[in-house]
């Protein structure tokens, strides 16, 4: 499936009253790369927005004030209207948001080349249904903040964006199917015998579903918040940061000792792993239980032959002619050595014993570990220091920064507490620790799936459709492994490709994806630089987007951001490779290195939206003559 | 299929497990055309027919 944006039209929207651009040539093909640039002020936030609202469908969920606030600044309009064209390999669709200003409502319709009329709301072709969510959708009308996602451990955005681009899901949709023509059969069959037992079983079966439907919504509620506690504790620690670096002294203090508790935490583990290192030799822990260990040897019994194996050597012995001694053996003799053997016997744990006994006594008491232990003390002794001095630094520094700093430093630890709360009741929820007592099937996904699967198991009992359940299972079984399979395969591809353009686009710092689980790691860092963290998110979608089952356009809210020189250029050599097709709004600062690599390439267009000479209306200006020489003379303009 | 990656996992996965030929090709197929959103009805219906029925489940 391959999606192209073909036009977009506004009228009557803050200070458009009529603007329409198209993005197809004069023959009607799609032009691959194509540049706005906005003036402040013309509308290109506003666009992003309307854009997201109308693809994800939320704009008919909008505030009143929301709405109201698109009404335009140069006329008295009731109404207002966004709409954009697309095509979705030969289909043609046409979506409109209809804005009203007076109620403060927003409408979507859509039309097709099929159905001709208007039909209420977002029409989506069959295979792109309910994945346009606005999740998806930020993935394709791109932003800054879209790119700092990819890389947030509270976000599962990576993914989730891998799931959606390459069509994991329909391997859900496989097994939906499978369940449904299950259960066709069960009824069927269920229909010959029983039909309150069978009802009754999946009347049952379909509370537990109901249980577990309510728990992954539970779960994903508290992963929202988590998110949202996390992000509001980011801010706001920033917001202390902030507040903390008009005190530079003290800010400094704190930098000091945040540096000294690393090196201290750092000391105290390799500390605790030497002493349990030390701890596998038990004389070491004290001197006087050495003494006690070597006590022990020296009173164990003396050393016995062990019974089985040295009773023959007796036996054998009171046979001979003669003995060891070179005396005769006669009868008498005889008797005695047998008799007299049992003395010499111990049992066969003897010979383990004498191992120990010799153990005891070869190994000698030294300070080592007590030398350890008195370390380890000193180290934490010093961390109580180091905290303790942390504190009296923070309560110096909210001093310093009066009632804002204490009222932000308390939200941070409420958060950190709502954190805590969030994550241990998720826990719970999503554990698959079958030995814990405290979960049940009214609590746990796990444990009630096991009961729903255990319902399987009884109703095709009951039905006498254990084969089919059978199939169900070899069919379901299978696709799960090739969806874990797949899942595992692509991310290795992605990390390697993405790691082979990200060499490309950041040469100055060694920065590479180490895994991806939910989230972007980076090799041996925690985050990178604002310009570097959107060079990562480019060259990670423009791999996802390359190779993915759906081609989507790629609409850009100010592309280059903080980039430097360097790394735009290898961005705008990758962004094209990737995607079917480039709405790229910038500004005129972003045109340097980045759209003007574009000013020879076949199949691009240039457009430049001003605020209109005549009034306050904007207007149009295509080519790269206007694009070029707008750019030149307002670079630096822009907020 | 535009994906290789996701089309080699189908038929290896496939392929390792202990099932006859024919249900594994159809099987095979069977997926490949959900990804191109090419599949009927009762497709998954004759793919499950074509599985072996387990002995002591007859």
């Amino acid at each position: 499936m391959k999606m192209a944006i073909l036009g977009m039209e506004y009228r009557n929207i803050r200070k458009i009253s009529n603007l329409k651009m198209s993005f197809v040539d004069s023959t009607g093909n799609v032009i691959n790369n194509n540049f706005i640039m906005m003036a402040n002020g013309t509308g290109k936030t506003t666009t992003i927005t309307l854009l997201k609202g109308l693809l994800d469908g939320k704009a008919t969920r909008w505030e009143a004030s929301e709405v109201k606030s698109f009404a335009p600044t140069i006329n008295k309009a009731d109404t207002g209207e966004f709409n954009i064209t697309v095509k979705f390999d030969d289909r043609q669709y046409k979506y409109f948001l209809y804005l009203n200003y007076k109620l403060g409502i927003a409408t979507i319709k859509t039309t097709t080349t099929e159905i001709g009329g208007l039909e209420d709301g977002l029409h989506l072709p069959d295979s792109l249904k309910n994945i346009f969510t606005s999740e998806f959708v930020s993935r394709f009308i791109f932003d800054g903040e879209q790119a700092k996602k990819t890389m947030d451990s509270s976000s599962n955005e990576a993914e989730e964006t891998i799931k959606y681009l390459y069509r994991l899901d329909k391997l859900d949709d496989i097994i939906a199917n499978n369940q449904r023509i299950l259960t066709e059969i069960q009824d069927v069959e269920g229909a010959k015998g029983s039909k309150s037992s069978l009802s009754n079983l999946r009347t049952r079966q379909e509370n537990v579903l109901k249980v577990i439907e309510k728990l992954k919504e539970r779960a994903k509620k508290l992963k929202n918040s988590i998110k949202e506690f996390q992000d509001e504790q980011d801010s706001k620690i920033a917001q202390r940061d902030e507040l903390d670096k008009n005190y530079k002294e003290l800010n400094e203090e704190k930098q000091k000792i945040i540096k000294e508790q690393e090196y201290n935490k750092s000391a105290i583990d390799v500390q605790i792993s030497e002493i349990l290192n030390l701890m596998k030799s038990p004389y070491l822990i004290s001197e006087k239980f050495n003494e006690r260990m070597y006590e022990l040897a020296s009173s164990m019994t003396e050393l016995k032959l062990p019974k089985t194996i040295s009773r023959e050597f007796f036996v054998e012995l009171a046979n001979a002619k003669r003995c060891v001694c070179g005396r005769e053996i006669k009868e008498k003799e005889q008797k005695f050595i047998i008799i007299n053997a049992e003395k010499y016997l111990g049992s066969d744990q003897q010979a383990v014993l004498n191992a120990i006994k010799s153990s005891l006594k070869s190994n000698s008491y030294d300070s080592r570990l007590n030398d350890a232990y008195i370390q380890l003390k000193k180290l934490c002794e010093e961390a109580n220091r180091l905290q303790t001095r942390l504190n009296n630094n923070a309560e110096k520094l909210l001093k310093a920064g009066g009632e804002e700093a204490l009222k932000l430093g308390e939200r941070i630890k409420e958060l950190d507490k709502k954190i805590v709360v969030a994550k241990s009741k998720l826990e719970t929820i999503e554990s698959r620790d079958e030995s814990n007592e405290e979960l049940t099937e009214d609590n746990n996904i796990h444990k009630a799936e096991l009961i729903y699967k255990d319902y399987d198991q009884r109703i095709a009992k009951a039905t006498r459709t254990n084969i089919a359940l059978y199939k169900k299972e070899v069919v379901e079984s299978l696709i799960l492994d090739i969806k874990e399979s797949a899942a595992i395969e692509l991310k290795k591809e992605i990390i390697y490709k993405t790691n082979k353009k990200l060499r490309k686009v950041i040469k100055d710092d060694d920065i590479e994806i180490e895994e991806i689980d939910k989230y972007i790691k980076l090799r041996g860092r925690d985050g990178a630089s604002e310009g570097q963290t959107l060079g990562i998110a480019y060259c990670f979608l423009g791999t996802l987007f390359k190779d993915a089952e759906l081609e989507f356009p790629f609409i850009i809210d100010s592309p280059t951001g903080k980039m430097d020189f360097d790394k735009r250029q290898a961005v705008a050599d990758i962004i094209p490779e990737a995607f079917n097709q480039m709405i790229a709004f910038v500004q005129s600062a972003e045109v340097e290195h980045f759209a003007d690599r574009f000013y020879d390439k076949p199949d691009t267009q240039f457009l430049t939206i001003i605020a209109s000479s005549q009034g306050d209306d904007v207007e149009i200006h295509e080519g790269i003559k206007f694009f070029d020489s707008y750019q030149r003379d307002n670079k630096g303009d822009e907020l | 299929m535009r994906n290789k990656i996701i089309e080699m996992t189908i038929d290896s996965v496939i392929d390792a497990s202990e099932h006859l030929p024919e249900f594994k090709a159809s099987f095979k197929k069977y997926i490949k055309n959900v990804f191109d959103n090419n599949t009927g009805k009762n497709d998954l219906k004759r793919v499950l027919s074509l599985i072996e029925e387990e002995e002591d489940e007859v």
